[in-house]
């Protein structure tokens, strides 16, 4: 028994010897590190968006609209309200009428006493007009401007009255004149009925006192000018009378920081007319582009000249219609039309009644549905980043982010990310490769791109200490006409594998 | 066939041994102890074999810690000269069992007597009590350490399972002991018990489900905790305050309860024995401050999915934010935090049962002075049932001496060495022991960190060791004598 007991106990020292710890294993003045390697699976975030939110940002920009099925479309419209106003043509440039004439006296003689004579004359003056042909008129404006000069003996009165010109009461026009005063006639109001197409006849009665003859030649000077005549009503006819219009707009895509060609289908170009006078009309468009930039202009029509009729219509009426397939530029940034809008093309066969308040307006509206097809389409922009109160600690090996896309939006969405240093300029890193990023869909059913983007503790860095995100992202439509409708959705979901591997107490610093 | 039947009762004895084998518990060498009337505590009808006994607040002191899962070891890295250099945590959570414990054990006996009669065998203690019981699973660990790249969908969600049993008690315990026929022996301790602290999870556990598809985190689960402490405590907003500070004496000396151990000794013949007892029986009433502590997910807003917190994401104004740098990360954690109803509340007093142990032991006897036991316990920790199994050799060695050495296994604690030894020198007994040697040399690695000690005076002997009938009948002899005179 003893022997047993002395091996027990043998032993027992044995152990306890073997099992002592080592002092050195609690001098915790060499630990400065918690090691720890892991995985975290976080979700980092989800939305989905309609355009119908989207386009909100737009609602500043009266050119997005949606139709009645919710397509969205940009309309612009451009109008010119008064193309040509009758006031235009209806007037007479100052003109001057100067008549004169000599009475031969071959035997001068001298008289005892003095004889009371009379002389009578006419004189017409004829309101030409390239555009039109006067029959009667109503005067807005003007004035007739008499100057009688005369060596004819003392003259007592001359009477000038004329069968064409009536006062705004109704009375023909009869006014006393007197040599070497002028005398300005007031047409405001007055009317004239031509004695022959434009022709105003004056009579002139002149009574003098003769003394003696004693000159070979006696002579008599009237002049007659016409000051800044506006007929009010025109009673007559006209000529085909053209006016050349030039439209030069700003036109924009509502699409800033996009580049690239895109086939806008179906645009629907509207031309509405307003035209007050009671006469055919036309317009001729020889001109019509969408330019700017180095891009190729786009013409809006395949031929020219387009012509359009233009018929009488106190309101505005639509008088063209088009269906177009528009391919723009988006450095596109021009609007020009020009050509020519011409009243009464059939000249002067017709007598008719004009006013000068008449006029024609003209409006253009271009529709362009949101249907298109993109071949390639580049937006760029920056972002300011600041994230540079965010640390990215060594333990963070690598960020692996999940990006999901549900996306209802017809069509592809490549993207490529650049940190930039706004200091330098310089790019610091790139976050995707130019692959498509987004799928778009061309059915009804939504399509999920999944891309995962390896981010290292590098590119992390890279970053965080940006300031600034350049982006670009292209679009297509892969070759398809699309619509875009206020219900088409994007979802995004992003979520992280971050992957550590390090000490722990990194991040407590 | 005979053998046969041996082998697989044996085997099967092994196997339910060893799948028992699981949680720590507190067993000590003096349980063994022949000489010693305090191993009289683990089965109140083992033998005592002094005339009387008494102690005053050196009687027994045990102190246990008991660190069930966690190495030092592995979670340092240790440079050449053996110093720490890293803790490295996926190492060291890798090396955690799925379910760990951190316990404690304390036990101060105030006052403690004992004297044979002629009517039996009769006991009086006054004691403290604590123990305490906290339990952590290893995916909480793991979670923290690796991720939740490993817990991904609903059938392998990352799980926190804690659990909290702390419990203070004062016991007066009156016991008692007769050889009910020559070979068996039995007995009892009644308790009345004045609780001072209680804690208990009744549950207190979270999950966290990672979508594997989305990444969607969802935090489901909840903390029930009950408790009973001398002070009445708030909870509000995350802030724990005192409301009341009405500690006194007085507090020390509500929450009753009552409880009971029982126990028995039979000797089969002059080698073989067994022995059983289950102690603690009982109840203890907590009625004065008692608080409920609770966490919970609530409907709080658009998180809130089916009973759980889903986070699938900062939405597209946080993540402009985020960009902007006008991210409000303590805003969003606040917002997030808004979803776990968070407080305390009174509540009506409660009845909670004491830490049960049963145990069952064999014995054989090689001679009179040599002892083999084998002993198999189950421990009622409240938050668990933790057996163990435990073998032991006492040798009692002129009356006065017992060399005790035990060996227990536990689930998670395989290399418990145990050293009793006690000495009655002149009628005062010294006694000093641990259940696990080792861990005095390497507290840090330790399962089991164990010590108890005490001294008690004793008079008389009420038998003698070389031969356990015939001592019996002389005790007997004396036991009258003595009461005659």
């Amino acid at each position: 028994m003893r022997k047993i007991l002395s091996f027990g106990l043998a032993l027992t020292i044995a152990v306890l010897l073997t099992c002592s710890c080592n002092k050195n294993r609690f001098d915790f003045s060499q630990l400065d590190s918690v090691e720890a390697s892991g995985q975290w699976k976080l979700p980092i975030g989800s939305a989905r968006v309609t355009l119908n939110k989207v386009m909100g940002q737009f609602t500043q920009n009266s050119m997005v609209s949606y139709d009645a099925d919710g397509h969205l479309q940009i309309s612009y419209r451009y109008a010119m309200d008064t193309v040509v106003k009758g006031s235009t043509f209806m007037r007479y440039d100052d003109m001057q009428f100067p008549f004169s004439f000599e009475l031969d006296n071959p035997t001068p003689f001298v008289l005892d006493e003095p004889v009371e004579d009379t002389l009578s004359f006419d004189q017409f003056i004829e309101l030409d007009s390239d555009v039109m042909s006067l029959k009667a008129a109503k005067i807005r404006s003007g004035a007739f401007v008499f100057n009688i000069s005369t060596d004819l003996g003392e003259i007592e009165e001359i009477v000038v009255t004329s069968p064409t010109v009536y006062d705004a009461d109704g009375t023909p026009f009869e006014h006393k004149l007197s040599p070497d005063n002028e005398y300005v006639l007031d047409l405001a109001g007055a009317r004239f009925e031509a004695d022959q197409d434009n022709s105003l006849k004056f009579h002139y009665l002149v009574r003098y006192m003769a003394f003696d003859f004693t000159e070979p030649e006696i002579h008599f000077d009237s002049h007659i000018g016409v000051r800044q005549l506006c007929v009010q009503e025109l009673t007559g006819s006209l000529s085909s009378y053209p006016t050349r219009f030039v439209v030069d707009e700003p036109f924009n895509l509502p699409l800033d920081n996009v580049s690239g060609e895109l086939r806008f289908v179906d645009t629907r170009l509207s031309i509405m007319q307003r035209n007050s006078f009671e006469l055919a009309a036309l317009i001729r468009i020889d001109t019509a582009m969408i330019s700017g930039g180095q891009a190729k202009p786009t013409m809006i029509f395949d031929d020219y000249p387009v012509v359009v009729d233009v018929h009488h219509s106190p309101t505005y009426s639509h008088a063209f219609d088009k269906t177009l397939n528009l391919a723009l530029n988006t450095e596109h940034d021009s609007l020009y039309v020009s050509g020519e809008f011409i009243l009464n093309p059939d000249g002067f066969d017709n007598v008719m009644t004009l006013y000068d308040t008449a006029s024609l307006g003209l409006a253009a509206e271009g529709v362009i549905p949101m249907r298109f097809n993109v071949p390639s389409v580049v937006y760029m922009d920056t972002l300011d980043l600041n994230l540079s109160s965010i640390n990215t600690p060594d333990i963070l090996k690598e960020v692996l982010l999940n990006v999901a896309f549900d996306s209802e939006l017809p069509f592809n969405l490549k993207a490529q990310l650049y940190t930039l240093d706004a200091t330098t300029g310089m790019v610091t890193d790139s976050l995707f490769t130019n692959e498509h990023f987004i799928n778009g869909s061309f059915t009804d059913a939504s399509v999920r791109t999944e891309t995962t983007i390896s981010v290292t503790h590098q590119k992390l860095t890279n970053l965080m200490n940006a300031n600034k995100l350049f982006m670009r992202f292209g679009v297509d439509t892969d070759g398809k006409d699309v619509y875009l409708d206020l219900n088409d959705a994007l979802g995004v979901t992003l979520k992280a594998d971050i992957i550590y591997d390090g000490d722990l107490m990194e991040l407590t610093e | 066939m005979y053998m046969k039947k041996i082998r697989i009762i044996a085997l099967l004895l092994m196997t339910g041994v060893f799948s028992a084998m699981t949680m720590a518990q507190n067993i000590s060498p003096v349980d063994f102890m022949r000489n010693n009337p305090r191993a009289n505590f683990a089965n109140p009808a083992s033998f005592t074999s002094v005339f009387g006994y008494f102690d005053l607040a050196l009687g027994g002191i045990n102190v246990t810690a008991q660190n069930i899962g966690f190495k030092y070891d592995n979670f340092a890295q240790f440079n050449a000269a053996g110093q720490p250099v890293a803790i490295n945590l996926n190492q060291g959570v890798a090396s955690l069992r799925n379910t760990n414990y951190l316990n404690t054990f304390l036990n101060f006996d105030i006052f403690n007597c004992g004297r044979q009669t002629r009517y039996g065998y009769f006991t009086y203690s006054h004691r403290i009590r604590e123990m305490e019981t906290f339990r952590y699973n290893k995916g909480m660990m793991e979670l923290l350490a690796n991720g939740n790249g490993s817990f991904l969908g609903t059938d392998h969600p990352a799980t926190v399972d804690l659990g909290v049993a702390l419990r203070a008690y004062q016991e007066f315990n009156f016991g008692y002991q007769m050889c009910l026929t020559e070979n068996l022996n039995i007995g009892a301790r009644v308790k009345f018990i004045m609780g001072l602290a209680d804690a208990k999870s009744k549950s207190f556990n979270m999950q966290l489900v990672t979508d594997p598809q989305t990444y969607a985190l969802s935090v489901s689960g909840g903390v029930d905790v009950r408790t009973t402490l001398p002070y009445e405590l708030s909870l509000e907003q995350g802030h724990l305050s005192v409301v009341d500070s009405r500690f006194n004496i007085a507090n020390l000396f509500k929450n009753y309860g009552a409880g009971i151990d029982l126990g028995a000794e039979y000797r089969i013949n002059d080698q073989f024995g067994v022995a059983a007892s289950i102690n603690d029986l009982g109840f203890i009433n907590w009625n004065h401050f008692s608080t409920r502590f609770y966490a919970g997910v609530e409907n709080s807003g658009s998180y809130y999915q089916n009973g759980a917190l889903v986070f699938q994401g900062l939405s597209s104004s946080q993540v402009n934010d985020l960009i902007n740098g006008n991210a409000d990360f303590s805003g969003y954690i606040d917002s997030l935090i808004r979803y776990f109803n968070i407080g305390a509340e009174t509540m009506p007093g409660y009845t909670s049962g004491l830490n049960t142990t049963m145990m069952v032991r064999g014995y054989y006897d090689l001679t009179p002075q040599h002892r083999f036991s084998a002993q198999l316990t189950g421990y009622a920790s409240g938050v668990g049932f933790r057996p163990a199994m435990t073998l032991a050799y006492v040798g009692s060695f002129l009356n006065n001496f017992d060399v005790v050495t035990t060996y227990t296994m536990m689930k998670g604690s395989y290399g418990n060495l145990g050293i009793g030894l006690s000495a009655n020198l002149g009628g005062s007994l010294f006694y000093i022991a641990s259940n696990n040697v080792f861990g005095f040399f390497n507290p840090v690695n330790t399962s089991n960190l164990n010590i108890q000690f005490g001294i008690t005076f004793t008079s008389g002997y009420r038998y003698d060791r070389s031969d356990r009938i015939v001592i019996k009948e002389k005790a007997e002899e004396v036991d009258d004598s003595e009461f005659d005179e």
